[in-house]
This record gives C-alpha cells, structure tokens and sequence, in this order.
C-alpha cells in the first residue's frame, strides 16, 4: 500500500452508497474513508463507550475499529450491510478488549438516592439513565452486548443475530433473560418508598 | 416479562421490582389495575416510573460518546505508522532482498548438499571395526617370526596342501 500522505483526498458524496464505498477504500481512497469514519464515528464511539468497562478507552478502541475497517476493506464479502460488518467488528473488538482488561475492570457502585423525605425527587432523569448504564455494564458479557445493541442502538432482533452471528430466537431468549437480571439488579437500588403498603 | 405477583408485595417494592416490565407496558392483565391504582395513590412511586420509563425509552448516549475533532487525523496518523515500515521495506534493500532471496536459497541448498557429501566421503574413509581387525590379521600373517609355532603351523599346512595337489 502507499501512503496515505501521497494520496489525494476527493470529496465523496454522502449518499454514496457503501459497499461502493468500502470498493473505493480497498482502492486506498482517503475521501471515501472519511466519509465512512464521518457516518459510523459516533454510532461506534457510543457502542464503545458503553460496551467497555473502561469507557476512558472508548476512543482508542474505536480507532481500532476504524483500523480494521481500513485494512479489510478489501477482503468484505458483500454477503452483508457495510453497517452490519462494522458493529460486528466493534462488538469483537469491545469484546476483546474486555477479556484482556478483565483484571482491572471495575464496577462502581450506583448512585443510591438518599434524599429520605422523598426519594423518588432525588433522582434526576440523567443519574436514572446512569443508574440503567451502570447496571446495564454489570450484566454477563452477551446479555450487555445483545441489551445495549438493542436498547441504547435501536438494532432489530434480526440486524442483532446478524451482528452476533446467532439466530433470531437466540436473540430474543437471551434478551428476555438480560431483562429480567437487569430488573433483579436495579430494584435494590430503589429505596422502598412506603413497605407495607398492599395492592 | 414473566408473570407478576402482586400478593403479599408491598405496593412499592413490588414497582420497584418490575420497573422495566411497567415501562415496556409489560405488565400482565391481572396485576396491571392493581399498578394502575398503586401509582394514581402514591405520587412517589409514579414519580419513580414516569422517571424510569423516560430513561427506559430515551437512554441517553454517555456524554463523552461524542468523537473528538482529532478522531479521524489521528487514524491517519495510525494508519500511516502502520504502514511506513511496510513502504520502506520497498526501498533498495528490500528489493534486492528480493532478487537475491532465490539465489540465496539455492546456494544454502547447494551448500547443504556439499557439505552433505562431504561428511559422507569422510566417514566412508573410516574403516568399519570389522575391515580394522581383518587388515590388521593379514598384516600380522605377514611378519611372522621364522621358527616360531605359526611359522611351524604354517609350513605344515602348506607342505600338506603340496601332498594333497
């Protein structure tokens, strides 16, 4: 390969359709890549962030996305969407990267509510939403993956078996089973507000 | 979601303990007025859900989810360093490593060949302890002391092979 200093950077449309864009990379085209990084940087930036146990690290992990993308454009098969391959890519290499930093992973305690009178107020939306990330983060690896991919992504059970590489009952069964821990694990870190009461 | 049971719960533990399943509107039939009505009487609990359920439905992205301006300069760098030693591995050196690549293969094989043969000749030159000992007997054959009992035994043998002939 050249280098990428001696290449000229074309401006590529937007809409350019993109296993046409993956074409042009694997032809070292630097404006296509960045029209790829442009349109995926974030999407996968924020399924680093939350995929990792050190979100510190979720944009060297998502360089190294970008990377892989880069140097294999070449060898993608079309047998899927451009889309699909690249969250593929991201998961393994979240993944990967949470195996190898296992060690020093560390879970920080949810932010407990201690407002007595009224602890429901002591909640805002956004140290709610950070309460769900945190116990989200806690889940056994596949069932973050799938309930991350499928909450905070928005992927469908099909574009998520796709990702994964298992099939759509897998899917489901194994996001029901992450539903129901992630609800063993966050009511303890509601205050019982008024014990006794009955329906 | 799986099935809620309401009995014996209190109200709110019991909310507290099926807040995905109210926010996904999850709830089954039976247990559902029984939620309905908990959270019209008790404003803490609805407070709770109607917080939950707009975090359930709208999680955020985490605030440093947003790339920074150097993101895609950096890969370029990455990506550049990555690939200078290869390109330089084009440079003279790597070009004439190359040519010469088969040319030094095939003398390593030559060599390996020769030098092959070479310890073969030599061991060949070494007698085995068999031929040893047998040269060494007809050496010994041939400087026999006269008058001595081999030199006797000897004669003998030869004046009785002369009798038979």
């Amino acid at each position: 390969m050249r280098l990428i200093s001696r290449r000229t950077a074309i401006q590529v449309p937007a809409s350019t359709d993109e296993s046409e864009l993956l074409r042009r990379i694997a032809a070292e085209d630097l404006g296509a890549f960045k029209t790829l990084v442009d349109r995926y940087q974030a999407k996968v930036l924020g399924l680093c962030s939350r995929m990792l146990s050190h979100s510190q690290n979720a944009e060297d992990v998502a360089q190294d996305v970008f990377f892989q993308v880069y140097r294999s454009s070449g060898t993608f098969r079309h047998d899927c969407l451009v889309s699909t391959w690249i969250y593929r890519i991201a998961v393994n290499r979240c993944r990967n990267f949470n195996r190898d930093n296992r060690k020093f992973a560390q879970w920080e305690p949810a932010l407990i509510a201690s407002d007595g009178d009224n602890p429901a107020s002591a909640w805002t939306l956004n140290e709610t939403r950070a309460l769900i990330r945190k116990t989200v983060a806690s889940l056994p690896e596949k069932q973050k993956e799938m309930l991350i991919l499928n909450k905070f992504e928005g992927h469908s059970y099909q574009e998520i078996a796709e990702i994964m590489g298992v099939s759509v009952a897998s899917v489901e069964s194994c996001l029901h089973r992450a539903k129901l821990n992630l609800q063993k694990r966050l009511a303890p870190q509601f205050p019982d507000l008024c014990r006794g009461r009955k329906f | 979601m799986k099935k809620i049971k309401s009995d014996g719960d209190s109200a709110c533990s019991f909310i507290r303990s099926h807040l995905i399943a109210i926010a996904e509107k999850d709830v089954p039939g039976p247990a559902f007025p029984g939620v309905q009505d908990h959270l019209d009487s008790c404003p803490e609990c609805a407070s709770l859900v109607q917080q939950f359920s707009r975090a359930w439905e709208d999680p955020a992205p985490p605030e440093d989810a947003t790339p920074s301006l150097s993101f895609f300069p950096r890969l370029i760098e990455r990506i550049e360093a990555e690939e200078k030693p290869r390109s330089g591995g084009r440079g003279a050196l790597a070009i004439a490593w190359r040519a010469l690549k088969p040319a030094a293969v095939a003398a390593i094989f030559l060599g390996g060949l020769f030098a092959g043969h070479e310890l073969g000749q030599r061991d060949r030159a070494i007698l085995p302890p068999e031929a040893a000992f047998s040269g060494q007997l007809l050496e010994s054959f041939e400087n026999i002391p006269p008058g001595s009992v081999a030199d006797f035994y000897i004669s003998r043998r030869n004046s009785m092979k002369e009798d038979l002939e």
